[in-house]
């Protein structure tokens, strides 16, 4: 099944949600393969020599056993006390297939994972097939953990098929965290403050309305009332229907029949807001969220100068977590996804959706383009899972950028929220 | 130090009756054998005896240990530092022991974010190892033939997998290979026994084994050698330990990309390096292998349930008309008691004696330096062939079996399969019992 949410169809996410409801899984959802991309021509007979690429992990198993017992516990209690409908029942049994195939496989990556990566590395061959040539050097570091390394591992295994003559590096080690696993605890700790929670608690309370869905699963709403914690079962029973897409199950079992297009767009709104909070510019907590990212971003823009002299192609893949894409894409301002609102609900309205940033199998490709070693003029192209992107830079050949107006916008970028936070840290110290 | 290595691998191939030159000698040449599980693997590709007369190999059953990594924690690199700091605080080092200190600032900086990684070294060896296994044995790779490779779900194992992996997909692009690192098969890759591994050895080998040990401990020389005064010093730094801590420092960094960096190897004296091994090599063999005072000598057993799988997943090959492998990655914890269990090159040794061990060539840095494996390479002369043989590489090199054969270094399947499943079902019947 070829399940493609992408910005380019120009729907709203209502439209595209409705089409195909696995988008409303968010960073759940797995990027597509298969879609045939279209590359316009460079400029002037340049061709591409190096590509960088921060990617995500492919599809997953939930992390935790909990995440599969929960929704499973809640609803065999009900049962054992006759609370199950002949629907709920069902949904039960559907539940427990789920988690049989999850059995000692959680936070691993899927099948179906694996074979997404192999698909999207030979995509990313046959696209640009003048980089994977005799000599090139591709070299891939995942984070250090295992459903990462494995989907590096998939990715390489299909380019290792392409070439014999490939230098072929694998990685994954802790000290490369503080630039492919980036973390700030001074920005974590601002996520939530006051302001940011009760937003978020007003958005829940208008997004949380699954009296039907109470209604068709249990036969008494007394009893859910009563037994049923329904914020954090509705939120994992969903994480489970999201979650079938990513495994063998999916074409057999599904349990988005189970609820009405608007309680499936009213879990994605509750996500979606909450990966723009943590991820995303959200005003209301400074909105520089994303500048956890500055260390990739500076790493990118580094390593692209480094290449230059190189004398094969090289490839540089990095695997990190879907937070890190999201939070890189928004720092990088691609195709608008650096979004300023305090308003929640401008998400939706202005096409800052999840799914579209982030899904299973995400990336930042920067392709960097140039006639021979001595051209001074470097052209980048960003593709954003696989479609070329639009930077908020000028450009005379778009969708490619000079590299010099690139490195020259970022790097402005980051200084000045250096400074801010030196401007910040000053003023505690006074 | 590739050559040295190549040099000591050779001489030290044989099986144990025949090994050629004192464990001293070989560490004289190379420092590394000392380490025992920290021995590194050299790139060798070995003489093997020709297919037998009409059969081809058409399938590999494999264990393998990922290749050369970094030690797990800093623990062991602590204990050292800690007393030469302490040392250093009271002005007591002499001129080499204020390098000594520099040294150890130096690796312990430099694996710091790193414990328990794969090494470049290690991804190197395990490239090494693809390598030569096409060039023994192409038609197992060959036309639309398989690979199915498993890994424990500790990342040094699974990069090793994949570091494999791309050497067969490089030379061979259309083999069909599938690959995991997966919790639900921990039960046989790395299986631990808990009673065992928590009690480490029972009293009465403990007993042995501190007797063992007691003679061959300490290092005044070292003492004089660092500290400016050893007897002031001795209130401060624990002289066992430190020598025993401070050499393993140094040969695990061999694993690393310090390895040029010998310095810290170079200030101890071979029959020193080799004292250390000896206390080792008797430490592995009663915990890991037949040391009878060691609850009956019964570790080897803890590998049954991989040696099943082995001989189960075998069987379900050994017919298909595709040529293919089964690749698993662990670890030495898991290698070495199936080697004792197998009995290959006479590593099942019985004794309750440590002094022993040793003169009967039971030398542990032969069977799992880092990126250790065994291999089983099966032959046939076609899919129908009903007399199936095999032989068994121990670190790429032919090993013995403690059974009958008529064709060694061969072995006919069947009576393998006799054999050991003869032998874990009476192990099991016991353990019922």
């Amino acid at each position: 099944m070829l399940l493609i949410c992408t910005q380019s169809t120009a729907q709203t996410v209502t439209e595209e949600i409705k089409t195909i409801p696995q988008c409303s899984a968010g960073i759940i959802y797995s990027l597509p393969t298969g879609k045939q991309q279209t590359d316009t021509p460079a400029p002037d007979g340049k061709k591409p020599f190096y590509i960088s690429h921060f990617g995500s992990t492919a599809a997953y198993y939930l992390e935790k056993v909990s995440e599969y017992e929960f929704p499973i516990n809640t609803m065999a209690k009900a049962d054992s006390m006759n609370m199950l409908t002949p629907l709920g029942k069902d949904v039960l049994r559907r539940l427990r297939f789920i988690e049989e195939d999850a059995i000692h496989r959680t936070g691993e990556l899927t099948v179906n994972g694996a074979q997404q990566m192999r698909e999207l590395a030979q995509e990313m061959i046959d696209r640009f097939p003048d980089i994977f040539v005799d000599g090139s050097i591709i070299d891939a570091r995942s984070i250090v953990r295992n459903h990462c390394i494995m989907s590096m591992q998939e990715f390489m295994t299909q380019i290792a098929r392409h070439n014999a003559s490939l230098e072929l590096r694998l990685k994954s080690s802790h000290s490369n965290d503080s630039w492919m696993y980036a973390q700030d605890k001074e920005l974590e700790a601002d996520r939530f403050n006051a302001e940011t929670d009760a937003t978020y608690k007003a958005f829940i309370k208008a997004n949380h309305n699954f009296k039907h869905l109470w209604e068709s699963l249990f036969v008494s709403t007394d009893y859910v009332k009563e037994h049923v914690d329904t914020t954090q079962f509705s939120d994992m029973l969903f994480t489970l229907a999201s979650g079938i897409q990513n495994t063998p199950l999916d074409g057999t079992i599904t349990l988005y029949d189970i609820y009405t297009p608007e309680e499936i767009m009213q879990h994605w709104r509750l996500h979606n807001a909450k990966n723009y909070i943590c991820y995303g510019s959200f005003e209301l907590n400074g909105g520089n969220q994303p500048f956890a990212q500055r260390a990739p971003l500076w790493n990118l823009l580094h390593q692209g100068d480094s290449i230059k002299e190189q004398d094969h192609p090289v490839v540089h893949l990095r695997y990190s977590s879907r937070g890190m894409v999201m939070e890189l894409v928004c720092l990088m301002e691609l195709n608008d996804f650096g979004l300023k609102t305090a308003d929640l609900n401008q998400l939706e309205k202005q096409g800052w959706a999840n799914y579209r940033i982030a899904p299973f199998g995400s990336s930042v490709q920067v392709v960097y383009y140039r006639k021979d070693k001595s051209d001074d003029d470097i052209l980048i192209k960003v593709l954003l899972n696989g479609e070329e992107a639009r930077l908020p830079i000028k450009t005379d050949c778009a969708p490619y950028y000079h590299c010099e107006d690139v490195k020259r916008y970022y790097l402005r970028k980051l200084y000045a929220h250096e400074k801010l936070r030196f401007d910040q840290k000053k003023d505690k110290n006074e | 130090m590739k050559t040295r290595l190549f040099l000591i691998l050779f001489l030290t191939s044989y099986i144990i009756p025949f090994k050629a030159q004192p464990v001293l000698d070989i560490i004289k040449k190379n420092p590394a054998y000392a380490a025992c599980n920290y021995n590194t693997y050299p790139d060798s590709l070995y003489k093997l005896t020709p297919a037998p007369k009409g059969k081809h190999p058409f399938y590999i059953s494999h264990y393998g240990r990922h290749g050369s990594r970094y030690i797990n924690n800093s623990n062991g690199y602590n204990i050292p530092y800690a007393m030469i700091m302490q040392a250093e605080t009271v002005d007591e080092l002499t001129p080499v022991g204020k390098k000594v200190l520099s040294e150890m600032k130096m690796i312990l900086q430099h694996s710091e974010h790193r414990w328990g990684e794969l090494a470049e070294y290690g991804r190197l060896q395990h490239k090494w190892i693809a390598q030569h296994m096409m060039k023994q044995f192409p038609e197992v790779f060959e036309g639309n033939a398989w690979v199915e490779a498993k890994s424990t779900t500790v990342p040094r194992c699974i990069i090793s997998m994949g570091t494999e992996l791309n050497e067969f997909a490089q030379r061979y692009p259309n083999l069909e290979i599938s690959q995991e690192a997966s919790k639900r098969d921990m039960w046989y890759m790395n299986y631990q026994d808990q009673v065992m591994k928590r009690g480490k050895l029972s009293p009465d080998a403990k007993k042995a084994f501190d007797e063992y040990v007691s003679t061959r401990m300490g290092n005044n020389r070292l003492m004089e050698l660092i500290f400016k005064n050893p007897d002031i010093v001795k209130e401060m730094v624990n002289e066992t330990d430190f020598s025993y801590y401070l050499m393993k420092m140094g040969l695990f960094q061999l694993n690393t990309h310090l390895y040029k960096n010998t310095f810290l190897i170079d200030i101890f004296h071979p029959e020193e390096l080799y004292r250390l091994w000896q206390i080792d090599n008797a430490l592995w063999f009663a915990q890991y292998a037949n040391f009878t005072p060691n609850y009956g000598g019964q570790y080897p057993y803890t590998q049954r349930h991989l040696l099943r799988k082995i001989i189960n997943d075998a069987d379900s090959c050994l017919h298909m008309v595709r040529h293919g492998a089964q690749l698993r990655f662990g670890h030495d914890t898991v290698l070495l008691p199936l080697v004792c269990l197998l009995g290959i090159n006479g590593y099942d040794l019985r004794s309750d004696n440590l002094d022993e061990i040793e003169s009967k060539g039971w030398w542990c840095s032969d069977i799992f330096p880092m990126a250790s494996s065994l291999q089983f390479i099966f032959y046939r002369s076609s899919p129908k062939d009903k007399d199936i043989l095999f032989k068994v590489l121990l670190n790429e090199q032919e090993a013995r079996l403690p059974i009958h054969t008529d064709c060694a270094p061969y072995y006919h399947w069947r009576d393998f399969r006799r054999h050991y499943l003869k032998k874990l079902d009476s192990f099991e019947k016991k353990q019922k019992k």
